[in-house]
């Protein structure tokens, strides 16, 4: 859904073929969100059948059709635009699931198993550190995308932390 | 080498910028340092300027001289009197030279020589005098006249002191006294063989003796055959012994004092007086030195010749060499500056704690403990250094205005005290030296703290090991006791022996005090739990930082000792502490404790009809006789005090301080032939003798004119126009003169000063116990000026001395006392509460930010104080009183007299902070440190 | 970022133990520690409250002396120096910066840096001229005369550090450098902290923050004092 409200944004910018909407979608995202072209079309045609956006009716000579936005389709960007979006929720994150399963059946492993993860979690978060020294200044978007990265694998890392010390604390006073 | 350099460099760039960081801290060490400099350099140049000059020092020389000459060097008429040589002191004899008619000169003369105690040895005087008027152009006649006196010290002559009494050696086959109408024979006679004596009224009632009694001086047994009255030399009883006596007596100890006086016609002057001097110290040979009023004539150091000196000292006692003076000046600076290094150290202790955490950094960053510890004395070194110079600074203003005087031979005369180099330097480096030793302390804490404890910021504290109640508490027993049961045992007994039992028994109480502290602290911490908040804090506090409150307590409990020991001091021994004069607006206190030791007439003497002269000589004799009768010793007159009325009475100090005396008499045809008050006359109407002459013992304050008047307290009034009136208690009488309005002397441009009124009383004030009705004169008035009053000497044109107090009076002792004791412990106190603050600084902010008063750190501050200074009254007080009971004990503790309870304040201020600071010292070591905090 | 510096151990403790406090308030700081930094290294440490952090900068630095085990700094062990020489040690090798308070604030941020070199008995031309190199390279040359109460915190961080390198110094100890700073202040800090292991410094950093220890080469993460886990970076 969003992938849609996005390709209607860069409609809403300038008319724009296809593989444009792509490329431009890439950037944006500082290629942290790579888009299928075929994920692309389809989309838009389901953006034309909702009458967000029109197409040419002619192709070019290779075969493209270059795609407009549509007064509803501008109207459904400003929506989206002005919605703030739900925060991410922790409830169906995978990683989460395991370490409380960890818990819950395999108590006495759980200690082992927060360290490893940590530990990858950690290599990850390194390795995402040095990608972010490398980035260009002007390179804003990507800066952007590694810093959210960074922060995301980093609240695992603290949630590691925090599991580990409840788990002690648990342990203390129940014994 | 550069290396040292390099890292000095940074220190002292450091500390300097760093003292700047605590203004009012740094400015306090440095005004005290400045203080202490100001005060030591002020102190030692005063008594540098007691030091001699090469020709004063010389000009001693005159005391060994048993002649002493003195010109005038104006040819105006003076009066001549003579003056006894004696021992060491030289007093000097006037010749007179001027206008005098030969009858009236004769008239003079004769009167004088009457009125004094004059023995003539014909044998030798007539050949010096002969001799003399040979050498001398004439017309020149003079008399001659010598005597001889005996004195020897004598253990059971008590409270005479060190002169014991005198014995007269008359060579009685060339000398009638009785015929000379010297003395009168009350009961027996005059001894005729060796081994008798007659011995005068008043000793003859001092001592308890009669007829037929016989005295041992050494070995020598003298028997007394006969008692006399008669104007000898004042004040002390002596003995008459036949010459035979004289060469046994001689071994025995005795010093030989001879005295010559003489009598020149009028017209004459010397041509030279070195001549003069050289004649007759050939003839009689003796030693003999000449002066004038501001010169001297003294033999050289080789004996050979004679030198004229400029601004000769009369007085052997005056003036010590340059090291000797500065000696007593530094040890008091010292003194001082080390009371000052324990406030500085409060304060450098709160500064460094401050800035625990820059110390900490700067040991992180690799300087070693060495480095901190130079970095904080680097500090104290500044501020040292700017406090020397400007105790340095101040002490040169200030020495501009102290002026002093020095007794020279022409009077006593002012002179400004100067600075010299020595004067400040060592004042100086004493001073930095304080600032030192005060920085000793703080640095030590902050170097022996590891780096990562600083780190947080506080200090670690080392809790001192728990104190140990019993220990300190048998201390103080035993030290109390034993204070209590020497100060009894001083008071029978005088012997020296006691003085190191009395100073172990003082150091025991003071230890026990001192110990008793801490447990004191710590109970107080561990009962605080019912106490309000704020109480509790500082309890609590005080016994966690237990070391730093005792330090406070101590030294606490020292300045509280001071002022208590101070007052005993003033109270036991009135006499040391003088009265300033007030000012004479119709009364005058003026308590004079310092006697002069002779007094050379400044002025002329007004020109004596030939009828005051009679009246004057019928005066006399009446009151010998009337002196005879009641056994006083006798009077010498000083014919500068002649006057109309006649009735003369002065002082003749003499040679000695404890004997000079005058005396007045009043009888009742006296009373009528004078213009006395209504109330003298009143005093005086039921026939009562006023005698004035008696001798009293050094424990006045040398041997002042007593008056009484039948054994009690009177007043005695003097010839209208100018009376003394002093109604209260004892009171001793110098002189009195009396100054009748229109009086001749009134004209003359600066009258005589011509008698002092000395009053010895405790406890005296600026009451009206004392009054003096001055003359409804304006002249005397305008001559009078404040300013004027306290010095003596030819501007006073007064008709009383005015007396200079040698030291300033018991009340302003004890006031400044109490005022200086007071600041200095204000100041440690609240000093030790910001270092207190300082400490739980986070646990004061957290409580203000939870809810407590703002003013919660002013409170804290001012109940600290209060709690130390508090229980250093507490503890301080009894032991002072204590001592202060001691102290007022020990007054006659062996010959060296009132030292003792000195020498118990001097230990008690000399030796606290060293006791104090060897237990913080021995606490340090037993403590153990607590855990450093772990960061996390 | 190749260094062209010979690889060299900075940094080796081994079997290091610590124990703090008496009695009740008894615990072990640091247990059974081994740890090596080489130049060129930047090692994180992590830890929760208690887990030795600190424990074990102070026993790098030796402001702390161990209860067992060696440490050694630049080939030369720590234990059985004077409280002298361990300065003096910390003078030319050791460089510390914490989170916060770093300089003294009567000297300015050259005085600051120069500050280890003056009293190691440099003259002053040279500390000087040592202490703007350090600046320059931390890139806040022009802050050299500012006072640090005239300086942002980060600025402050960067005359800390500059202090810590400046001369010879090579192991920085480093305890929540950038705890008081914002995101991106910090993140430039730890750039130049990064940039300075490349060119043969070697630094060792505490905090509990992930993101900060994730600049580092290796993470070695403590537990009640022991070592519970070593993250190498991925090269």
């Amino acid at each position: 859904m969003s992938v849609r409200d996005a390709l209607l944004a860069l409609l809403d910018r300038r008319p724009a073929y296809g593989y444009e909407l792509k490329a431009d979608f890439e950037a944006a995202t500082g290629d942290g969100w790579p888009l299928n072209i075929g994920q692309v079309y389809s989309t838009l045609q389901r953006c034309e059948r909702d009458d967000l956006a029109t197409a040419q009716d002619e192709a070019d000579d290779q075969g493209r059709r270059l795609w407009t936005i549509s007064a509803e389709g501008r109207e459904a960007v400003a929506e989206w635009l002005e919605t703030p979006a739900a925060p991410v929720e922790a409830t169906r994150d995978p990683f989460s699931l395991k370490v409380l399963m960890a818990i819950e059946t395999s108590p006495d492993r759980v200690d082992d198993l927060i360290r490893d993860q940590r530990n990858a979690t950690m290599s990850e978060l390194q390795a995402l550190t040095r990608e972010k020294a490398s980035v260009a200044d002007g390179d804003l978007a990507r800066q952007l995308h590694l810093d959210r990265s960074v922060l995301l694998v980093e609240a695992q890392v603290r949630w590691l932390d925090m599991v580990e010390a409840r788990i002690d604390a648990h342990g203390k006073a129940t014994s | 080498m550069n290396g040292v350099g390099a890292e000095l460099r940074s220190l002292t760039r450091l500390a300097w910028r760093t003292a700047r960081t605590s203004p009012a801290r740094s400015i306090l060490v440095v005004a005290l340092i400045g203080l202490v400099v100001a005060v030591g350099a002020v102190m030692t140049s005063i008594a540098s300027a007691s030091v001699l000059t090469d020709d004063e020092a010389r000009s001693r020389a005159m005391g060994d001289a048993d002649i002493v000459f003195a010109f005038s060097s104006d040819g105006a008429v003076h009066y001549q009197s003579g003056f006894d040589v004696v021992g060491e002191m030289a007093v000097p004899a006037v010749l007179q030279t001027g206008e005098e008619s030969a009858e009236d000169y004769e008239l003079r003369a004769e009167a004088y020589r009457n009125a004094n105690r004059v023995w003539n040895q014909g044998f030798d005087a007539a050949r010096a005098i002969a001799s003399i008027e040979e050498t001398l152009a004439p017309p020149t006649s003079l008399r001659w006249t010598r005597g001889l006196d005996l004195q020897w010290s004598d253990e059971a002559s008590g409270p005479f002191g060190a002169f014991g009494p005198r014995g007269l050696v008359l060579d009685i086959s060339q000398f009638d006294p009785v015929a000379a109408g010297q003395m009168v024979v009350l009961e027996g006679r005059l001894p005729e063989r060796a081994g008798e004596v007659a011995i005068d009224l008043r000793s003859a009632r001092g001592r308890d003796l009669a007829i037929g009694n016989a005295r041992t001086y050494d070995g020598i047994e003298l028997t007394v055959v006969g008692i006399y009255g008669g104007p000898v030399e004042a004040g002390s009883p002596f003995d008459l012994v036949v010459a035979e006596d004289f060469e046994r007596l001689a071994e025995v100890n005795a010093e030989v004092v001879v005295s010559y006086r003489l009598y020149p016609a009028p017209g004459w002057l010397p041509a030279d007086a070195a001549d003069v001097v050289r004649s007759i110290s050939n003839e009689v040979q003796q030693p003999a030195v000449a002066r004038t009023a501001d010169r001297a004539l003294v033999p050289s150091p080789d004996g050979q010749t004679f030198d004229w000196v400029e601004r000769p000292i009369l007085t052997p006692f005056y003036g010590t060499s340059a090291t000797e003076a500065r000696v007593l000046p530094t040890l008091a600076t010292v003194l001082l500056s080390v009371q000052i290094a324990f406030v500085a150290a409060a304060a450098l202790a709160v500064a460094v704690r401050r800035r625990s955490r820059q110390y900490a950094l700067i040991g992180v960053t690799g300087g070693s403990p060495g480095h901190v510890r130079s970095l904080v004395f680097a500090e104290a070194a500044l501020l040292g250094a700017s406090g020397a110079v400007l105790g340095v600074v101040i002490a040169i203003v200030a020495v501009r205005y102290i002026p002093y005087e020095a007794p020279f031979a022409d009077g006593w005369t002012w002179g400004v005290v100067e600075l010299g180099l020595l004067d400040v330097a060592v004042p100086a480096v004493i001073g930095l030296g304080a600032a030192l030793v005060a920085a000793w302390w703080p640095a030590h804490t902050v170097a022996s703290s590891p780096p990562a404890a600083l780190l947080g910021g506080r200090i670690p504290s080392r809790r001192p090991g728990v104190p140990t109640l019993w220990r300190a508490g048998i201390l103080l027993a035993l030290g109390s006791s034993m204070t209590l049961l020497l100060s009894f045992q001083l008071e029978n007994s005088s012997s020296t022996s006691l003085l190191p039992l009395v100073a172990l028994a003082v150091l025991t109480m003071l230890g026990g005090t001192v110990l008793i502290v801490g447990p004191v602290l710590a109970w107080f911490g561990r009962r605080a739990d019912r106490l309000p908040v704020l109480p509790r804090l500082v309890a609590r506090d005080s016994d966690r930082g237990r070391t730093r409150s005792w330090v406070a307590v101590g030294a606490l409990m020292v300045l509280t000792m001071i002022p208590v020991l101070i007052g005993a001091a003033t109270k036991a021994y009135p006499n040391s502490f003088g009265e300033r004069a007030s000012e004479l607006d119709g009364r005058i206190v003026t308590v004079r404790t310092q006697q002069r030791w002779w007094g050379p007439p400044q002025e002329a003497q007004p020109e004596v009809s030939p009828d005051v002269l009679a009246e004057y000589e019928a005066i006399d004799t009446e009151i010998g006789t009337a002196l005879a009768a009641v056994g006083t010793v006798g009077v010498e007159f000083d014919l500068l005090e002649l006057h109309d009325f006649g009735l003369v009475a002065r002082s003749r100090q003499g040679w000695s301080s404890s004997f000079g005396h005058d005396v007045l008499v009043a009888t009742p045809e006296l009373v009528d032939a004078f213009d006395l008050s209504a109330e003298m006359r009143e005093a005086l109407a039921d026939g009562s003798v006023v005698d004035i002459g008696q001798f009293r013992s050094s424990e006045f304050a040398g041997g002042d004119v007593y008056l009484e008047k039948s054994g009690a307290g009177g007043s005695v009034g003097f010839a209208a126009g100018t009376s003394v009136e002093i109604v209260r208690g004892d009171a001793y009488l110098n002189s009195a003169v009396l100054v009748p309005p229109g009086h001749p002397i009134l004209e003359r441009e600066t009258p005589t000063v011509s008698g002092t009124i000395r009053v010895m009383a405790d406890e005296l004030t600026r009451s009206d116990e004392i009054t003096v009705r001055q003359a409804a004169n304006e002249r005397w008035a305008e001559s009078f000026s404040p300013v004027e009053w306290g010095r003596f000497g030819p501007p006073m044109d007064l008709m009383f001395e005015r007396s200079w107090n040698d030291g300033p009076s018991a009340a302003t002792v004890r006031f400044w006392s109490l005022l200086v004791t007071g600041v200095l412990s204000l100041l440690i106190a609240l000093l030790m509460a910001a270092l207190s603050a300082v400490e739980l600084d986070q646990d004061l902010s957290s409580m203000i930010a939870a809810g407590a008063a703002p003013s919660l750190r002013r409170r804290f501050l001012g109940a600290h104080t209060l709690y130390h200074m508090v229980l250093a009254a507490v503890l301080g007080v009894p032991l002072a009183i204590l001592l202060y009971w001691l102290a007022t004990r020990a007054d006659d503790f062996g010959p060296t007299g009132p030292t003792v309870p000195w020498t118990v304040a001097g230990v008690v201020i000399v030796l606290i902070p060293l006791v104090v600071a060897m237990f913080v010292a021995a606490l340090f070591r037993n403590g153990k440190p607590s855990a450093p905090r772990r960061m996390t | 970022m190749t260094s062209s510096h010979a690889h060299v151990s900075l940094l080796e403790l081994q079997n290091a133990s610590l124990t703090l406090g008496e009695g009740v308030a008894r615990v072990d700081a640091l247990i059974d520690v081994n740890l090596t930094v080489t130049s060129g290294e930047l090692v994180a440490v992590t830890g929760r409250s208690g887990s030795g952090k600190s424990s074990l900068l102070n026993v790098a630095g030796g402001l702390t002396p161990l209860s067992s085990g060696t440490a050694t700094v630049e080939g030369e062990p720590l234990a059985g120096l004077k409280a002298r020489d361990l300065a003096a040690r910390r003078r030319r090798s050791i460089g510390y910066v914490f989170q916060d308070l770093n300089l003294l604030p009567t000297l300015t941020a050259a005085e600051n840096v120069a500050f280890p070199l003056e009293l190691d008995g440099v003259k002053v031309a040279e500390a000087r001229a040592a202490a703007d190199v350090a600046l320059t390279r931390l890139e806040i040359g022009d802050l050299a005369g500012r006072f640090p109460d005239e300086m942002s915190g980060g600025q402050r961080q960067r005359v800390a550090i500059a202090r810590g390198v400046v001369g010879e110094r090579r192991l920085l100890l480093a305890d929540e450098p950038t705890g008081a700073l914002d995101e991106v202040t910090a993140e430039n800090v730890m750039k130049l902290i990064r940039s300075l292991c490349d060119d043969g410094a070697a630094a060792l950093v505490v905090t509990h923050d992930p993101s900060l220890a994730a600049w580092a080469d290796r993470v070695v993460r403590l537990r009640d004092g022991r070592i519970d886990s070593i993250t190498e970076a991925s090269t």
